[in-house]
């Protein structure tokens, strides 16, 4: 929620059904992006986009990404 | 620093229905605006964006600090970032990111920048304390015995000193829970990939040639080259790749040979509900799931006492030096 970059590998999360302990299964190469300063027309704000594209509304748009 | 209690919805990607508290995002976010120098950073850029809408900018994140950070660790905005107006279509990047103002595409950062990881997170790293760098020397201490060939710290020796726990500081990384299982996974395989990235530059060092096939084609007279070998080969001093198992099986075939076979097969797994495992837990109040650490440590201690006792204290009498082969199921 608070990260500026984006993580690149795979993430499997059917692991996580509550059953078990929670895991953290990651497949693929790995590797972290960063998008633009300001995202592109339309589309919500991401990642590092959030500190600074319509600050006004940034717990929102936070909350928004995990509705 | 407040508490990590929502590290727990945050840190995967979590298909979670549950509702967030607002005021509590709201008050995280208030801290990170106000202490994370990479958030101020973006602030700032933010503040150019109001004033001057409609000029074109770029964005640039140093790799390395002119000051060194683990002495000076106060460090300014000017220090990390830089807003460049105009063209930049002749600037040579070098390894710092570049964040352009306005492009569809996610650009890749090299894992060696310093802010990697505090840029994936923040909470982590309220602060936006550095990463890893290249630079870091070794102390003199470690010096004595040889000349040392790597005069600075690897990034595996820089992970394991971040991931330990100390008086002096609160925990921030052992005690964030889910977050710290995938600052785990991260770093490690930020590890892997410089390695691998090593072997892909240092084909020559391993003798690429020999390995994969071709100076045996050349011997046979075959002048098509094209169809034999591959690009880059792995060595066997990579862990868990192919070489490397089969160099295994291939001692543990030799070791049968001369010795015999074997005459125990042992298989030793890890038990979470450990009293030494439980007993720091409960201190913490955490599962054995959020310290992956202590459970491998404990493991590690564990079957090292095993092996001494079979060795050293002849548990089971006398032994012939044998293989150590160990099955981890955790």
């Amino acid at each position: 929620m608070f990260g500026f970059t984006s993580i690149g590998g795979k993430i499997d999360s059917l692991m996580n059904n509550g059953c078990g302990p929670p895991q953290f299964i990651l497949n693929g190469e790995n590797y972290h992006k960063i998008g633009s300063l300001l995202p592109k027309n339309g589309s919500t704000p991401k990642f590092a986009q959030l500190y600074i594209y319509d600050t006004k509304n940034e717990t929102a748009n936070r909350i928004n990404h995990f509705g | 620093m407040l508490n990590f209690i929502l590290t727990n919805l945050i840190s995967f990607n979590y298909r979670c229905n549950s509702v967030f508290d607002k005021t509590f995002v709201d008050d995280l976010k208030n801290m990170i605006s106000q202490h994370n120098s990479l958030a101020k950073s973006f602030k700032r850029v933010r503040d150019f964006t109001h004033c001057f809408p409609k000029s074109d900018f770029t964005s640039r994140l140093f790799r390395n600090r002119s000051k060194d950070p683990r002495v000076y660790n106060t460090h300014l905005v000017d220090e990390i970032e830089a807003l460049i107006v105009g063209d930049l279509s002749n600037m040579e990047p070098r390894r710092d990111i570049i964040v352009k103002k306005c492009y569809g595409e996610l650009t890749r950062i090299h894992e060696t920048h310093t802010s990697f990881i505090p840029l994936q997170y923040p909470l982590i790293f309220p602060y936006g304390e550095d990463g890893y760098q290249e630079n870091i020397m070794l102390r003199e201490s470690h010096n004595h015995s040889q000349i040392r060939k790597r005069m600075c710290v690897s990034l595996r020796e820089f992970t394991t000193f971040r991931i330990q726990e100390r008086v002096v500081e609160f925990g921030n990384i052992v005690n964030a829970r889910r977050l710290f299982q995938q600052f785990v996974v991260d770093c490690y395989t930020m590890i892997e990939s410089q390695c691998l990235s090593f072997i892909r530059a240092n084909q020559k060092l391993i003798r690429s040639e020999l390995l994969c096939g071709l100076e045996e084609s050349v011997n046979r007279g075959e002048t098509n080259p094209s169809l034999i070998g591959r690009r880059i080969v792995l060595p066997a001093s990579f862990t868990s790749g192919t070489r490397h198992m089969f160099n295994n099986c291939q001692d543990v075939m030799a070791i049968c040979k001369k010795f015999g076979y074997p005459d125990l097969f042992i298989t030793i797994t890890c038990n979470a509900n450990w009293s030494e495992i439980r007993d720091f837990l409960r201190l913490k109040g955490l599962s054995a799931s959020y310290r992956l650490d202590i459970v491998c440590r404990v493991f590690k201690m564990k079957l090292d006492q095993m092996m001494t006792d079979l060795k050293k204290n002849n548990f089971f009498g006398n032994t012939n030096v044998g293989p150590e082969i160990c099955y981890f199921i955790i």
